[in-house]
């Protein structure tokens, strides 16, 4: 049996997960669905034929993600190029892979002792081993802090392109 | 005869602007009213529309806010701004040079050095 509200509400979701990150614009866009539907549905049509004829009316989903991936936040372009980098590395052989991830790890190495090493050379010297870790935290903790939201959003969109 | 997909994405700003000067609206009274004007030769894909207003939002030229639809459900309905009012006049010359320009041509009017 077709539920009008429940097809409504997951064709929204699943643009939710590859495009819209609020829930104020998945309200905006279930709205016009309906008014699609309804419109449809003056025609004679059925509710399913109704809602599946709204959402060819829509769009395509990739080419609204696309479209909508120029409105997105800072923290969701990062999860984006934390999937690029991803989708790099399987991708590319293993050994590259292992190379890139060992000279990103090293550049990021260097920086912080660079930078500790110029404070304990410093009037600052105290502070030198503080910043050292609060270095390696700012380094650590958004980066897999993102990474783990990245991780998520990926398992969700194979969960739903299934 | 189907228009280009760029000359719809480039005429998608000004006629948005257009049809809020003349008043408050929501995404799919937007789509109907390009629909009604151009006589269905403007082939909007209704999912388009959105990331265009919220663009336009964010460069602050609509205002947003929520109201109810008769139907009882939540609608998000946008209101142009002075700002928007002043890129639509800008915009309204820009195109209304091009048309010119296009009539000059078609009219033989080409400098010949």
């Amino acid at each position: 049996m077709f539920e009008l509200d429940q097809a409504v509400d997951a064709w929204c979701r699943s643009i939710h997960t590859s495009a819209y990150n609020r829930n104020e614009r998945l309200e905006e866009l279930k709205d016009h669905l309906y008014c699609v539907v309804e419109r449809f549905r003056t025609e004679g049509l059925s509710e399913q034929q109704a809602f599946s004829k709204a959402t060819e009316h829509m769009g395509d989903v990739g080419m609204l993600a696309i479209e909508h991936a120029k409105n997105k936040s800072l923290r969701f372009k990062f999860c984006q190029t934390e999937e690029n980098l991803e989708k790099w590395r399987d991708s590319t052989s293993p050994k590259s892979a292992a190379a890139m991830n060992i000279f990103i790890s090293v550049a990021c190495a260097i920086g912080i002792l660079f930078s500790t090493w110029i404070l304990e050379h410093s009037s600052y010297a105290e502070y030198a081993q503080t910043v050292m870790y609060l270095l390696i935290a700012v380094w650590f903790v958004p980066f897999s802090y993102l990474s783990a939201i990245a991780n998520k959003e990926r398992k969700h969109k194979k969960a739903t392109s299934c | 005869m189907t228009m280009s997909k760029d000359l719809i994405a480039a005429s998608a700003t000004p006629l948005i602007l257009s049809i809020l000067s003349h008043g408050d609206g929501y995404g799919y009274d937007i789509i109907q009213k390009v629909h009604t004007l151009s006589d269905g030769e403007m082939q909007w894909a209704d999912g388009m529309l959105y990331p265009i207003l919220h663009r336009l939002e964010k460069k602050e030229l609509v205002e947003s806010y929520w109201g109810t639809a008769e139907s009882g459900r939540k609608r998000k309905y946008y209101r142009l701004r002075q700002s928007g009012l002043k890129e639509l006049k800008a915009q309204q010359k820009n195109w209304h040079n091009l048309h010119t320009w296009l009539q000059q041509l078609e009219g033989g009017a080409v400098c010949s050095n």
